[in-house]
């Protein structure tokens, strides 16, 4: 995880920490060799919140890039940094978006679902059996 | 002289069609990286939530294009661009016609559209490339006809940009809307380049599963008068 802007450095924590309590079958470990980061940049003038790049060799996930939108004016509510950075890591374990009100649905109200949701973790499960 | 031309002809075929050959062969032997990007941005199916993520509502058209810029921008500077990470946006020139929600003191202003964003590759050796992404949501605006427009008002510079996607309806001669995203079911760009040597496959994944256009076909009137409803409440 690089340094940054510390709400946002929380908020991947927090993500972290959220979806290694929900499910087993993947674990987030801190290693500063690794080319996979958690970072946060400043796009100005745009809805994005966040958004994450996956890199597969073969058919897993090898690497990823995962950042916050520090120049989000709502990124500092209530939620709203956690709500992304869970949807973000949702994409790098795999997870495509929905609409069914999970973390992973762009239309999910930020400040009421920060947490991965039971159809997130169904979702995980179905991807590393 | 017409058999001459034929194996001639011929001979031309069989060295197009072989190296052609020989050369995708080779392309499709390569490491291939998938590379996925996916965005979290706020999404609306109905004028009610539309409205309600909206700073402003205008009615008018584009005139002309502004100007490209760096979205990407200092952290600690908004005013200076980020050294490290492109996103380029578009500024369209919009000439207002009706406010319809919130308040604009002039009657031209500048949008921007997110137009590409540069991502980083990293090879084998860890070597990081940059890519270019273009944003699977852009849609080049038409000048000449009449948009809605739902909008935020950046607050680092004196332009507006999407509140929300979709954000865009087309208003049509006859009075009917057109809803314009390219937000629809499976949505998936793929580009496929070669960079260092490898074959790179760039997916792009801008959909929401099971998007439903609610709105084209509504007439104007119809759907001013919910804004104004909903801005009331």
């Amino acid at each position: 995880m690089d340094s940054g802007e510390s709400l946002l450095k929380t908020a991947w924590k927090e993500a972290i920490s959220d979806w290694e309590r929900v499910q087993s079958k993947v674990d987030f470990s801190y290693n500063s060799e690794s080319n996979s980061v958690l970072n946060s940049w400043y796009e100005s003038g745009s809805s994005i919140l966040g958004r994450m790049t996956t890199y597969r060799t073969l058919n897993y996930v090898s690497e990823f890039i995962g950042e916050l939108n520090a120049g989000h004016p709502k990124i500092t509510e209530t939620n709203y940094a956690r709500s992304t950075a869970n949807h973000e890591l949702g994409h790098a374990m795999g997870l495509d978006h929905t609409s069914n009100g999970s973390i992973m649905d762009s239309n999910r109200d930020r400040s009421v679902v920060y947490t991965p949701q039971k159809d997130d973790i169904n979702g995980i499960n179905a991807i590393y059996k | 002289m017409k058999h001459k031309h034929i194996i001639i002809f011929a001979a031309l075929l069989f060295v197009v069609g072989a190296s052609t050959y020989v050369y995708w062969t080779d392309f499709t032997k390569q490491e291939t990286i998938k590379v996925t990007s996916s965005h979290d941005y706020p999404v609306a199916e109905t004028i009610d939530d539309m409205t309600k993520q909206s700073d402003v509502v205008v009615l008018g058209e584009y005139t002309s294009f502004d100007s490209t810029w760096n979205m990407a921008r200092n952290p600690d500077d908004p005013s200076q661009p980020d050294e490290d990470n492109y996103t380029e946006g578009h500024l369209y020139n919009f000439k207002i016609v009706e406010v319809v929600k919130g308040n604009i003191p002039s009657e031209t202003i500048k949008i921007n559209l997110r137009y590409e964003e540069t991502i980083p590759l990293i090879t084998e050796q860890g070597k990081k490339e940059k890519i270019k992404n273009k944003d699977p949501l852009y849609q080049k605006p038409e000048f000449g006809h009449r948009y809605l427009l739902f909008l935020n008002k950046n607050k680092d510079f004196d332009h507006y940009y999407s509140a929300v996607e979709p954000f865009q309806i087309m208003i049509h001669k006859d009075g009917k809307a057109e809803l314009k995203t390219n937000l629809t079911d499976k949505n998936i760009t793929i580009q496929t380049l070669e960079v260092d040597g490898k074959k790179v496959v760039l997916e792009n994944h801008a959909y929401r599963e099971e998007f439903t256009d609610r709105i084209s076909g509504k007439s104007l009137q119809e759907i001013l008068d919910r804004i104004q409803d909903i801005t009331k409440q």
